[in-house]
């Protein structure tokens, strides 16, 4: 190899690692042949020199003011007080959580009370549809008094005689036309389809 | 003085001054980052807001084993890029777009020349680069980082991180150089 090509690929290999010696990064032995090809070849040296310059430039870009950061880092805050999305959403879930625990529990409460049950129309025993130990009660199949004894009633209609409930709850006439006593009647469905 | 992790937990359990704490630790970091990308002190102060209100949000996906400041100034990079990408300065990064234009950060020429005036030559050189070299050169020199945390940050290899850095220092060179010989040549 003649001595310009030698020189020529020492430069090549020089310039590769001009970045990381600009920036500290080379390992101390091939830092110190890069300091001496730099300071036998004036063009290479002029180069780490120039990258060097473009450094410490970069390294003096000004920042802002303590007064400046501090109006933002105020604003942020309250902002992040404002927000505050993470809180409402963990809010929710608790309440979700608190909700559907109440609602089971009810439903619970509601169907599954423990105790046998019988019930009978006009003093004749009579199977009716009955989810746990509530007897949900068809008003058009009823010609007279029901008595129910053990458990729950639901009527879900107009009834010519009596409901009567021993030991038990007689828990809603149902058909009286409020938007609560429909959506009973909604849940008392739903219950019965997924009963059946 | 509780350790950025401590604070992320107190606040993950309800204490919101543990993450006033946190703002005050990095505001004045992502401020600057995001004040160097836009150039524009309202757009900055905005950035800065929402780079914490998303921090906040999500801060239950932050993985302690990770510095927080990382995680943070990569929520504030992305945001200043697509923020940049909104207002139409990013660019194709191309070696050949690269090399040749020069990018209009300022739509409104008044301002520029405001701008022009008021910024040092490098930061001129610098304003023409692409936002996402101009953003590894932020992180470089302006937040001070080694380049394993850019690459951390950036979520790209460390060599593409070098690749992007000699790139844009040697645009920078040559921009920087011959503007100084175009002054003393004037002079």
């Amino acid at each position: 190899m003649k001595a310009n090509e030698q020189a020529t690929s020492r430069c090549d290999y020089t310039r590769l690692l001009l970045d990381d010696y600009v920036d500290g990064n080379l390992a101390p032995l091939v830092e110190r042949e890069v300091k001496s090809h730099l300071v036998s070849c004036s063009s290479c040296a002029e180069e780490a020199e120039r990258l060097k310059k473009i450094s410490d430039e970069l390294s003096r870009l000004g920042t802002t003011t303590t007064d400046e950061v501090l109006l933002v880092v105020k604003k942020v805050q309250k902002a992040v007080r404002k927000d505050g999305r993470w809180c409402k959403k963990r809010r929710l879930k608790i309440a979700g959580a608190v909700a559907a625990s109440i609602a089971a529990l009810l439903l619970w409460s509601t169907y599954f009370r423990p105790g046998p049950v019988s019930f009978e129309i006009n003093g004749k025993d009579i199977a009716f549809h009955a989810m746990g130990k509530t007897v949900v009660v068809d008003a058009s199949r009823l010609p007279g008094d029901l008595t129910v004894i053990g458990g729950d009633v639901y009527v879900t209609g107009e009834i010519e005689g009596n409901v009567t409930s021993i030991d038990g709850r007689i828990v809603a006439k149902v058909e009286d036309g409020s938007v609560l006593s429909r959506v009973k009647r909604a849940l008392i469905e739903i219950w019965q389809r997924i009963w059946r | 003085m509780y350790s950025d992790q401590e604070l992320v937990a107190k606040t993950l359990k309800g204490h919101k001054s543990a993450f006033d704490e946190l703002v005050e630790r990095y505001a004045k970091k992502v401020y600057n980052l995001s004040l160097r990308m836009t150039r524009d002190p309202a757009d900055a102060e905005d950035l800065t807001q929402e780079v914490f209100l998303r921090a906040y949000r999500s801060l239950n996906t932050y993985n302690p084993a990770y510095s927080f400041v990382n995680w943070i100034l990569k929520i504030a990079s992305n945001l200043c890029i697509d923020h940049l990408r909104r207002k139409g300065d990013v660019r194709d990064d191309s070696d050949e777009l690269l090399s040749l234009e020069v990018q209009k950060t300022h739509p409104d020429p008044e301002s520029a020349a405001l701008y022009s005036e008021q910024v040092s030559e490098i930061e001129k050189a610098l304003m023409s680069l692409p936002p996402k070299y101009q953003l590894v050169m932020l992180l470089l020199y302006a937040e001070d980082l080694k380049y394993e945390q850019i690459a951390e940050i950036l979520d790209e290899p460390i060599g593409t991180v070098k690749t992007k850095i000699h790139r844009a220092r040697k645009i920078l060179k040559e921009r920087f150089f011959s503007e100084r010989e175009k002054d003393t040549k004037k002079a």
